[in-house]
């Protein structure tokens, strides 16, 4: 399946991309296979920049097509072709 | 006197000359922490909330914490309070850099101004030294030049300044006061009402840094509170690589980041204003921290045109970007050095001009009445800095302007295209895509403001935890804990920003160990709600009505027309209710006299 990353944040200027597509060869997964693919992709920097251990850290943000993660299934809710993921790492101001 | 206090105020009467030194009761700043709370305390104490906010009777006064000049992080926040011009509400208006410190160093909690000075003149301090100076030869200058000629005069680049552009001096309802030229104690318009003081500026150096009881134990206990500041993503990593800005993508993405007057929630210019955009377009240059912060969000800056400075931070480059519809990183990053030039506030200044476009785009505003200056369109970088600097001049259109989104809707006659709550214009966040912000922005004592309960972090951040931004359920718990909590920290002398790393005990225990009041969580957090409602009698002595508690009507009545948060409004009357049982307060929003008694307020 295609899925269409933009990444925001930090890890926008880490990896100085704005968005990519990501290519799985399965039909369908879950937001926490696809971070897996992105680090194996990009590196250790977007697991440590998403996670603390196997969890999503606090204050980042993942949207599936808009919606967050968290209002979902976390880091099990499923993504399937053409989805649109949008990864932001913990972020604040004022 | 109690640890990191200096114990006592300085009391200036602007019509007479006279300089007083006074004692603070140990009482009382015990019950009102410092800060915004002893600010609080005095403002109800010498002040009648009915006073003209521009007449010689207003009182103004700049207030330091307990931490503010310690070593605690962030330990470096004052207040400016008086009874505000735009909303004839409170007025509190915060502040970091250097001069808060200076003033504790200089051996004062508050300096208090009363009367208005026959000439233009500015405060001298230098420890016990206290002179009233002619400051003619200032008035008219901008607030880094005004900076600079008080340095040179004083004879000491230590000498910190808190000062007064243009637009105080011409009453501008939204004008700030500047310290060390790019800090802003921003909102309300005390610069106003320090303008209408004939008070340019006050100029302090101090020689002693206050010290806790036990310096040990306080500075192990800012070790701590710094590890956990170092350790935190958004303290340690987020807020010092890419500063407040991070949040125009974050918002935008909620579909919350109010666009052309808040008819929308979504932007099509953001990718070019944001903060990602700042760094990649090379404008940014570093970072930089106030008095003692770790955090260090201030965003450095230098454009291709040469102009140097600091910002945009996250509300300033909205409220000149997206709320107008200008997606021009340049003009906007220029507009917000020109309003700290001025001494205005960027997010009033911003949104009035927002209304102003929208009056003109329907029709409302005719042609004839711009004199000279260019058309307000939404998306002119052109009007943009033509009407900044006639604002701060009231220079034609600018004179209406600069009294005010809601006098000018009003003057229109359309107050509803006004985005303001009691007066006072709203921040960056559409509350259709954020329930309980609603709630905040319709309750805050000083009219519109996100600084006062800041919800965005549970509900979009998820700091400390998750909650949905739509659900209404719960929010008005949620609300007065922030709201109460806020007023602590504001009252410490620290920096909200610390709150997204550090709990209600990691609080309790700086302020414990610097006053050497053994305070619990409990009779803390006490203290932030007899704050809160002290603010709210103030608010109601001097003209509060029930029904200010809302919010325009276009948040509430018309749906977000697209984006991630279409067909939604802010369901106020759904949380209101609630939000009045938990605060104690009968049906009209009043303080019970049980609730006044327990707060020691009756």
């Amino acid at each position: 399946m295609h899925l269409r990353v933009r990444f925001f944040g930090l890890l926008r200027l880490d990896l100085n991309i704005q968005e990519e597509e990501l290519i799985l060869q399965v039909d369908k997964a879950t937001v926490g296979q696809v971070v897996d693919a992105l680090v194996l992709k990009h590196g250790p920097k977007v697991g440590e920049r998403l996670l603390a251990g196997e969890n999503i850290r606090q204050g980042t943000i993942i949207l599936v097509n808009g919606k967050n993660i968290h209002h979902l299934k976390g880091l099990s809710s499923e993504v399937r072709d053409g989805d649109v993921l949008s990864v932001f790492p913990p972020g604040a101001g004022g | 006197m109690p640890g990191t206090y200096a114990g006592r105020l300085l009391r200036v009467n602007l019509s007479s000359g006279q300089i007083k030194k006074e004692e603070i009761p140990e009482e009382i700043m015990r019950k009102y922490i410092g800060g915004r709370g002893l600010g609080t305390y005095f403002l109800n104490k010498l002040l009648d909330p009915k006073t003209d906010s521009l007449a010689p009777e207003n009182v103004l006064i700049f207030a330091t914490g307990p931490l503010t000049g310690t070593p605690a992080p962030t330990g470096g926040r004052y207040m400016v309070l008086c009874k505000g011009p735009l909303t004839n509400l409170v007025a509190c208006s915060n502040s970091g850099g250097q001069f808060g410190a200076e003033l504790k160093a200089a051996g004062y909690d508050l300096l208090i101004f009363e009367g208005r000075s026959p000439e233009p003149s500015y405060l001298f301090i230098k420890d016990d030294e206290v002179v009233l100076k002619p400051a003619s030869h200032l008035w008219g200058l901008e607030t880094y030049e005004t900076t600079d000629r008080l340095q040179e005069e004083c004879g000491d680049k230590n000498v910190k300044v808190a000062c007064i552009g243009p637009a105080g001096e011409n009453l501008v309802r939204f004008a700030c006061v500047m310290n060390e030229k790019h800090r802003a104690a921003g909102r309300s318009g005390v610069g106003a009402v320090m303008g209408s003081k004939n008070l340019k500026a006050i100029a302090v150096r101090g020689s002693n840094r206050p010290h806790a009881p036990d310096h040990d134990v306080f500075m192990n206990f800012i070790r701590q509170k710094l590890e956990t500041l170092k350790d935190n993503p958004v303290t340690g990593e987020g807020l010092p690589k890419l500063g407040t800005k991070v949040l125009d993508n974050i918002i935008n993405e909620h579909g919350a980041y109010p666009t052309r007057n808040f008819q929308t929630g979504v932007f099509e210019g953001t990718s070019e204003v944001s903060g990602e955009a700042l760094v990649e377009k090379g404008y940014l240059k570093k970072n930089r921290g106030c008095y003692a912060c770790p955090i260090h969000c201030g965003r450095v800056t230098e454009l291709p045109t040469g102009s140097k400075g600091e910002g945009p931070e996250y509300e300033s480059g909205w409220a000149m970007g997206a709320c107008m519809g200008i997606k021009d990183l340049i003009a906007i990053t220029e507009a917000n050095f020109l309003c700290n030039r001025l001494g205005m506030d960027t997010i009033s200044c911003g949104v009035t001009l927002a209304c102003a476009m929208e009056l003109y785009e329907k029709g409302h505003l005719p042609k004839e009445d711009l004199n000279s200056g260019p058309e307000p369109t939404f998306g002119s970088s052109e009007a943009l800095l033509y009407y900044v600097s006639a604002i701060a001049y009231r220079k034609g259109l600018g004179d209406k302007l600069a009294e005010g989104s809601l006098r000018l809707a009003t003057n229109y006659g359309h107050p509803e295209l006004s985005m303001s709550v009691k007066g006072q214009e709203l921040p960056a966040y559409d509350p259709r895509g954020v329930q309980g912000q609603g709630l905040a922005y319709a309750t805050s004592n000083r009219g519109g403001c996100h600084v006062r309960a800041y919800l965005i972090s549970p509900e979009v951040l998820g700091i400390p935890e998750k909650l949905d931004p739509q659900s209404v359920e719960g929010k008005a718990q949620w609300v007065k804990i922030f709201q109460d909590l806020t007023a602590v920290i504001d009252s410490c002398g620290l920096c909200l920003f610390t709150s997204f790393a550090l709990g209600v005990e990691d609080y309790r225990d700086l302020l414990s160990a610097a006053t050497g009041f053994d305070y619990s969580v409990e009779e803390m957090f006490t203290c932030g709600e007899r704050i809160w409602n002290l603010e709210r009698l103030f608010n109601f002595r001097a003209g509060l009505t029930p029904e200010m508690d809302t919010l325009p009507e276009r948040l509430l009545k018309e749906p977000m027309p697209e984006g991630p948060q279409k067909g939604n409004v802010v369901r106020l009357s759904e949380m209101l209710p609630e939000y009045y049982r938990l605060r104690g307060w009968d049906q009209d929003g009043k303080p019970t006299p049980e609730k006044l008694d327990s707060l020691e307020l009756g």
